[in-house]
C-alpha cells in the first residue's frame, strides 16, 4: 500500500511540513531540495509499477500505464518548477516555506485526478489541486495584480465545480452509479442514449475545459496568467494542463466511448474557438505572458483536434504534444523569471528587443522555443502539431485541419514577431545580463531537446503508443 | 577530339569569369583567342580524319530517365555536325581575335571574351547534338548568350531595348519549337534525332488529335519546326529583332547575327530534312516565307542608312536564300549558302567594324565618303564582301546562291518559278543595296567634320588579320568546294545523314540549264551596276527630287514596310495595356488589398476585438461562461 506513489507521496509531504517548522526563515531552499527529493522518490514509485494494471479501494482509483505515465508527467513538470524556484533568485514574497508545500499538495491532487475511476473520487481529487492552485495564483500577497487573479481563477474555479457538480448529479440520476466502470456498462446497454445524459457530459465537459481554459471558456486565462507570479504561471501552464487532460480522455474514452458522435462535435467546437481565440488575441498583446496565456489557448485547442477521432492514434499524438508543449512553455517560462532589469522582474514583449546583442546564446535557444511553438520544422513543435493534423485528416476532418493550419500561419506571425524583435531591433534599454549559469544550461537543454528531437521521434511514438494502448485493451 | 573542341569555348569562358580580376584584359583575351584557335585546330582535325572515324554518337552520361523518356548527353559526329562545328569554330577564332583590337578600350572587355566563348560552346553543342532536348538546350544558350551580348553596353537604353527585344521576339519562336519538341515525343516517342529519322517513314500517315481536330502529326511538326526557325533566323514577321539587335558591338553582331546564331533555324531545318520531306505543305510555307522575306529584307535595305542595319537587312534576305533552298527540298544547297555566307557575312561585318572604328564610331553612311584611300585594306576587303555577296561569278557567293536558284528554276512547280523570280529581284536589288553601301561610304565627297576625318586611320593589324583571312575564304570556298555539296559522289555521303534529292546533281544542272537563265543573274548584277552607277553618279542631283515625288513609297521602305509600327500598335500595344491594367487595377488594388495586406489587416482587426472583449471584469467572465454553457447545450440538442 505504501508503494502506492500518491501514499507515499502523501506521507513525504507530511514529514517535509514537521521539518519545515524548524527551518530558519531564509533558509526555504532547504525545503525546496528535500520537496524535489521527494518528487524523484515519488517517480521511481511511479517509473517501478508503470505497466501494473490494478483497480483500488473498491473501483474508485485505477493504476493503469496511461495513468502512471502522466503522473510521471506531471512529477517531472513540478520538478522543473520546484529546481526553477531553487535556481532563480525570488521575490521576497515567494520566498515562504509554504510555497513548495502547497505545489506537493496540488500534486497529489492531480496524481489522483489521473487515476480517479468514479465521478466522485474525481470531484475530490479536482477541488485538492484547484485550491491549492487558487492559493499559488494568489502567493505574492503585496502584489495587486496576483490578489484579483487569485479572486478570478477562485471564482471561475468555484464556478467549474458547481458545472462538474451538476453533470455529475445529471449523470447519477440516469445511470444510478458514479463509477467509470458502471457507468460504461449501462451505456452499452441501452439502445439509445438518454439526452439528458449528454447534457450531464457537456456540463462535465465544460467544467473540464475551464480548466484546460480551452475557448470559449478561456476569459480568465490572460488575467491569470499575468497576475500570477511567473513561476507559478509555468506551473500553471503545464502540469494542471496534463492532468485535465489526463481526466478528459479518461472520461471521454472509457465510459462515454460509445457516445463519441456526440463529444466529438463538442470538441470540434472548442478546439476551433480555442485555435482562433489563441491566434487571433495574442495578435495585439504586449505582455509576454499574456501572449503566452493566448499560445496555451491555441495549443490547448490544437490538441483537442487530436481528442476528436478518439482513437488510439490520437491519444498518442496527444500525449506527444503534451510532451513537447512543455518543454517549450517551462522554457519560455524560465527565460521569463530571469527576464529583470534593475533586478526588478519585467513582462513586455519590447523589453526583449536587442537581446541577441547581449545574450546571442539564450536569444538563439528562446528563438528556437518560439519557432517550435509556431510548429516550423524540424523542431519538436513541428512533429507534434503534424502528428495531430495527419489523424485529424486520417479521419476526414478537412475543414478542421484547414483552420488549424490558417490559425497555425496567424500565430506564427507573433512567435516569429518576439524573434524579430529579438535579433534585428534595436534595444532601448537593456535587460539586466543573465548571471545565473544554472538557467543558462537549462535554457540551452530546452533548446537542444527541440531542435534534437528530429532524429529520435520514433522513441516518444513507440513510447506513448505503448501507453496509450492501456487504456484500451485491458479493458 | 571532337569531344574537346565542342568544350574548350566552355572553358574559356569559366577561365574569363574566373580570372577577371587577376589578370588584365589584354591576357584574358589573348588566352581565350589561344583557347580558341586550339579548338578550331582540333576540330579541323578531327574534320581532316573524319572518314577514319564516320559516323558515331559519343555519348557522355545520362541526363534525364523518367518513364519511357529518356534523354541522354551525347554528341553526334557525323559530317554535318563536324563542318558545322569546324565553321563554327573557325569563324569564331577570327572574331575572338578581332574583338582584342575592337575592345581594346572597352574596361569589361574580359567579360566580352568570356561571354564570346559562352556563346560558341552554347552553339557548338547546338550543331552536335543527338537529341533534340540537348539542341533546344544549344537553342536557348544562344538565346541567352546574344541577349547578354546584345545589351552589353548596358548603358545605352537602345542597347537594353534592342536585347529584349530580340530575347521576346525569340521566345516566340522558341514556343513553336517547344510545341513541336513536345509533339515530336507524342507522335514518336522519341527526342534522339537519328531514331526519328528511322522512325519518320513508318509514321508519315499518322495524325495527330488536337481538340477533336485530326492533323496530319508530321505537317504540324514541321510547321513548329518552322515557327521556331523563323524566330531564330528571322523570318519575315519574326525579323524585326535583327536590325535592332545591331546595338550590340560589331564582333557580336559578325559572330551570332551573321555568321552562326541566325543560321541556326536553317541548321535545324536542314537536321530534320527527312521530317520535313514528307509534309509538302510545309515545304510550300517554308519555299513562301524564305522568297517573301528575301525580297522584303533586299528592298528595305536600299533605304536605310546605318552601315549595320544594312548589312543586317542584308543577312536576313541571304538567310531567305536559305529558306527558299530548304522549301526547295535542296537541303545540301542551303547548307553550302550557309557556309559561305558566313564567311563573306561575317567579313561585311567586321569591315564595316573597321569603318566605324576609323570613323569614330560614326555609324551613319550619309556622314561618311572618300574612305577608300584612307583606309585601303578595308576597303578592298569590303569589295570582296560585297561582290560574293551580289554573287559575282568565281566569287563564293555565286556558287551557292546561283546554284539555288537554278534549282528553283528546274522544280517544275508553279510556286517555284514564282521563287526564282523573287529571288533574282532580290539579287537585283542586293547589288544595289551593295553598292549603294560602298559608294556612300568609300568613294562619294567626304561629308564628316573635320575632327573625324583627322583621325581617319586604318586599323590594326590584329583586326585587319581576320579581315584577309575571311577575304581569301569569300574568294576561294565556293570555288573550291562545292562539288562537295553538288557533286554525285558527296550527295550518297549526305544522304546518309539528310535528305538529298540525287537527281538534282551536278551534271543534271549542267544539261538541263538553258544558257539564257543559267546567265540571267550575271545580267541582272550587271544592269544592278549600270544603275547604280547612274543614280548615284551621273543623276546623283535627281536623288532628292525623285525622293520627294515618291515620298510615300520612299517612306514604305525606310520604315521598313511599317511592320514594327504595326506590331508596336497591336500586340505591344496591347500587352503594355493589359500589363498596365493586371498590375494596377488586379494586382494591386484587387489581390493585394483582398489577399497580403487585406487580410493582415482583417486579421488584426479580429485580433484588437478579441483583446478589448477581455474587459478584465470577473462578472463578464462568468456571463461568458454561461453563454458558451448554454450555447453548446442548445446546439447539441436542437442542431446535433
Amino acid at each position: 500500500m505504501i508503494y502506492i506513489p500518491e501514499v507515499f507521496m502523501s506521507i513525504g509531504f507530511l514529514i517535509i511540513l514537521i521539518i519545515s517548522v524548524f527551518v530558519k526563515k531564509n533558509q526555504n531552499i532547504v525545503l525546496g531540495y528535500l520537496s524535489l527529493l521527494l518528487i524523484f522518490l515519488t517517480q521511481f514509485f511511479v517509473l517501478k509499477d508503470i505497466f501494473l494494471f490494478e483497480e483500488i479501494f473498491n473501483n474508485f482509483f485505477v493504476i493503469d500505464s496511461f495513468g502512471s505515465f502522466l503522473k510521471s508527467v506531471i512529477l517531472i513538470c513540478a520538478g522543473f518548477v520546484i529546481y526553477f524556484y531553487i535556481i532563480v533568485k525570488n521575490d521576497s514574497s515567494l520566498n515562504r516555506s509554504e510555497f513548495s508545500m502547497i505545489i506537493l499538495i496540488s500534486i497529489i491532487g492531480m496524481m489522483l485526478m489521473v487515476s480517479s475511476n468514479d465521478l466522485l473520487s474525481l470531484f475530490v481529487s479536482i477541488e485538492l489541486q484547484s485550491l491549492a492552485l487558487y492559493i499559488l495564483v494568489s502567493f505574492s500577497k503585496e502584489d495587486f495584480n496576483s490578489s484579483e487573479a487569485g479572486v478570478k481563477y477562485f471564482v471561475i474555479g468555484s464556478l467549474s465545480t458547481c458545472i462538474f457538480l451538476f453533470g455529475s448529479s445529471l449523470i447519477y440520476g440516469l445511470v444510478g452509479s458514479t463509477n467509470f466502470s458502471e457507468i460504461s456498462q449501462f451505456m452499452s446497454d441501452q439502445y439509445s442514449v438518454p439526452l439528458l445524459l449528454v447534457v450531464g457530459l457537456i456540463f462535465i465537459l465544460v467544467s473540464l475545459s475551464l480548466k484546460i481554459s480551452a475557448a470559449p471558456f478561456h476569459m480568465w486565462t490572460p488575467d491569470v496568467y499575468q497576475g500570477s507570479p511567473s513561476l507559478v504561471t509555468a506551473f500553471l501552464s503545464t502540469a494542471p494542463k496534463v492532468a485535465v487532460f489526463g481526466v478528459l480522455i479518461r472520461v471521454l474514452v472509457y465510459p462515454f466511448g460509445e457516445i463519441i458522435v456526440d463529444w466529438g462535435k463538442i470538441l470540434v467546437i472548442l478546439s476551433i474557438f480555442s485555435m482562433l481565440i489563441g491566434s487571433l488575441g495574442a495578435l495585439r498583446q504586449d505582455d509576454l505572458k499574456r501572449l503566452m496565456a493566448y499560445s496555451t489557448i491555441n495549443h490547448i485547442g490544437f490538441i483537442l483536434m487530436g481528442l476528436v477521432p478518439g482513437s488510439e492514434d490520437g491519444i498518442t499524438a496527444i500525449c506527444i504534444y503534451l510532451i513537447f508543449y512543455i518543454t517549450m512553455n517551462l522554457g519560455v517560462f524560465l527565460f521569463i523569471l530571469n527576464m529583470k532589469r534593475d533586478q526588478l522582474n519585467v513582462t513586455k514583449i519590447k523589453d526583449l528587443s536587442g537581446l541577441y546583442k547581449t545574450e546571442p546564446l539564450i536569444a538563439g535557444c528562446l528563438a528556437l522555443l518560439f519557432f517550435s511553438m509556431a510548429g516550423i520544422p524540424p523542431l519538436a513543435g513541428f512533429i507534434s502539431k503534424l502528428l495531430i493534423l495527419n489523424i485529424v485528416i486520417d479521419n476526414n476532418l478537412f475543414f478542421l485541419a484547414i483552420i488549424a493550419v490558417i490559425t497555425s500561419v496567424i500565430s506564427a506571425f507573433y512567435y516569429i514577431r518576439l524573434v524579430k524583435s529579438m535579433f534585428f531591433d534595436s534595444p532601448t534599454e537593456e535587460l539586466d545580463l543573465l548571471t545565473n549559469s544554472q538557467s543558462k544550461l537549462l535554457l540551452s537543454i530546452f533548446g537542444l531537446f527541440n531542435l534534437s528531437v528530429i532524429f529520435y521521434p520514433q522513441f516518444f511514438l513507440n513510447l506513448c503508443a505503448s501507453i496509450t494502448l492501456s487504456l484500451f485493451a485491458l479493458r | 577530339m571532337f569531344f574537346l573542341s565542342i568544350f574548350i569555348p566552355l572553358i574559356s569562358y569559366l577561365f574569363c569569369v574566373i580570372f577577371k580580376s587577376y589578370l588584365s584584359g589584354k591576357q584574358i583575351s589573348l588566352i581565350s583567342c589561344g583557347l580558341l584557335s586550339i579548338a578550331t585546330t582540333l576540330s579541323l582535325i578531327s574534320f581532316y580524319f573524319f572518314h577514319i572515324n564516320g559516323d558515331s554518337v559519343v555519348l557522355i552520361s545520362n541526363w534525364i530517365s523518367s518513364g519511357s523518356f529518356s534523354v541522354d548527353w551525347s554528341i553526334n559526329f557525323n559530317l554535318l555536325s563536324c563542318s558545322m562545328v569546324l565553321m563554327v569554330n573557325f569563324v569564331s577564332t577570327l572574331i575572338h581575335i578581332y574583338s582584342v583590337g575592337y575592345m581594346n578600350k572597352d574596361p569589361k572587355r574580359s567579360t566580352f571574351m568570356g561571354y564570346l566563348g559562352l556563346f560558341t560552346f552554347f552553339m557548338l553543342l547546338l550543331v552536335s547534338s543527338n537529341n533534340l532536348l540537348q539542341l533546344f538546350l544549344g537553342w536557348e544558350g544562344v538565346g541567352l548568350t546574344s541577349y547578354l551580348l546584345i545589351g552589353f553596353w548596358n548603358y545605352k537604353n537602345s542597347a537594353n531595348d534592342a536585347a529584349i527585344k530580340a530575347f521576346v521576339v525569340n521566345r516566340i519562336g522558341d514556343f513553336g519549337l517547344l510545341l513541336a519538341i513536345f509533339t515530336i515525343f507524342v507522335v514518336f516517342g522519341t527526342l534522339n534525332i537519328n531514331e526519328i529519322m528511322i522512325l519518320v517513314n513508318s509514321y508519315s500517315d499518322s495524325y495527330f488529335n488536337f481538340l477533336g481536330i485530326k492533323i496530319h502529326s508530321i505537317t504540324l511538326i514541321s510547321v513548329l519546326l518552322f515557327i521556331g526557325c523563323m524566330g531564330k533566323s528571322a523570318q519575315f514577321g519574326l525579323h524585326t529583332w535583327l536590325p535592332d539587335a545591331m546595338e550590340g558591338p560589331t564582333p557580336v553582331s559578325a559572330l551570332i547575327h551573321a555568321a552562326t546564331m541566325v543560321t541556326a533555324g536553317v541548321f535545324l531545318l536542314i537536321l530534320m530534312s527527312p521530317l520535313i520531306e514528307v509534309s509538302e505543305f510545309a515545304s510550300k510555307l517554308i519555299l513562301i516565307v524564305g522568297s517573301l522575306t528575301c525580297i522584303f529584307a533586299a528592298s528595305v535595305a536600299i533605304f536605310q542608312n546605318d552601315i549595320k542595319k544594312i548589312i543586317a537587312y542584308s543577312t536576313c534576305s541571304q538567310l531567305g536564300y536559305m529558306f527558299m533552298a530548304v522549301g526547295a527540298s535542296a537541303y545540301s544547297l542551303a547548307y553550302f549558302h550557309l557556309i559561305s555566307h558566313a564567311f563573306f557575312k561575317a567579313l561585311l561585318f567586321l569591315g564595316a567594324g573597321s569603318v566605324i572604328h576609323s570613323m569614330s564610331d560614326e555609324q551613319n553612311i550619309k556622314n561618311m565618303g572618300g574612305l577608300y584611300n584612307k583606309i585601303p585594306l578595308t576597303y578592298l576587303t569590303m569589295i570582296i564582301g560585297s561582290l560574293s555577296l551580289i554573287g559575282v561569278p568565281f566569287f563564293s557567293g555565286y556558287f551557292s546562291k546561283d546554284l539555288i536558284l537554278e534549282t528553283l528554276f528546274l522544280r517544275d512547280s508553279e510556286l517555284s518559278s514564282y521563287a526564282f523570280l523573287t529571288g533574282l529581284l532580290a539579287v537585283l536589288f542586293t547589288t544595289l543595296y551593295s553598292l549603294r553601301l560602298i559608294i556612300y561610304v568609300f568613294h562619294r565627297k567626304s561629308m564628316a567634320d573635320e575632327k573625324v576625318v583627322a583621325h581617319i586611320h586604318e586599323s590594326p593589324f590584329i583586326m585587319t588579320f581576320p579581315l584577309i583571312v575571311l577575304s581569301i575564304f569569300a574568294i576561294f570556298f565556293g570555288m573550291f568546294s562545292n562539288s562537295y555539296f553538288i557533286g554525285s559522289d558527296y550527295l550518297s555521303v549526305w544522304s546518309e545523314i539528310i535528305f538529298v534529292d540525287k537527281s538534282f546533281n551536278e551534271n543534271f544542272i549542267y544539261e538541263n540549264m538553258p544558257i539564257f537563265y543559267k546567265k540571267l543573274p550575271l545580267i541582272i548584277i550587271i544592269c544592278g551596276i549600270i544603275i547604280s552607277y547612274l543614280i548615284y553618279f551621273s543623276f546623283d542631283k535627281f536623288l532628292p527630287v525623285i525622293k520627294n515625288r515618291l515620298r510615300i513609297v520612299h517612306n514604305f521602305f525606310k520604315n521598313k514596310w511599317y511592320i514594327d509600327e504595326i506590331y508596336k500598335k497591336t500586340f505591344v500595344f496591347l500587352a503594355f495595356y493589359l500589363g498596365k491594367g493586371f498590375w494596377k487595377s488586379v494586382d494591386r488594388d484587387l489581390i493585394d488589398n483582398l489577399g497580403p495586406n487585406g487580410m493582415s489587416k482583417f486579421v488584426s482587426s479580429i485580433g484588437l476585438i478579441v483583446s478589448k472583449m477581455q474587459s478584465g471584469y470577473l462578472y463578464h467572465y462568468v456571463l461568458s461562461i454561461i453563454i458558451g454553457l448554454t450555447l453548446l447545450i442548445s446546439l447539441y440538442t436542437y442542431i446535433f
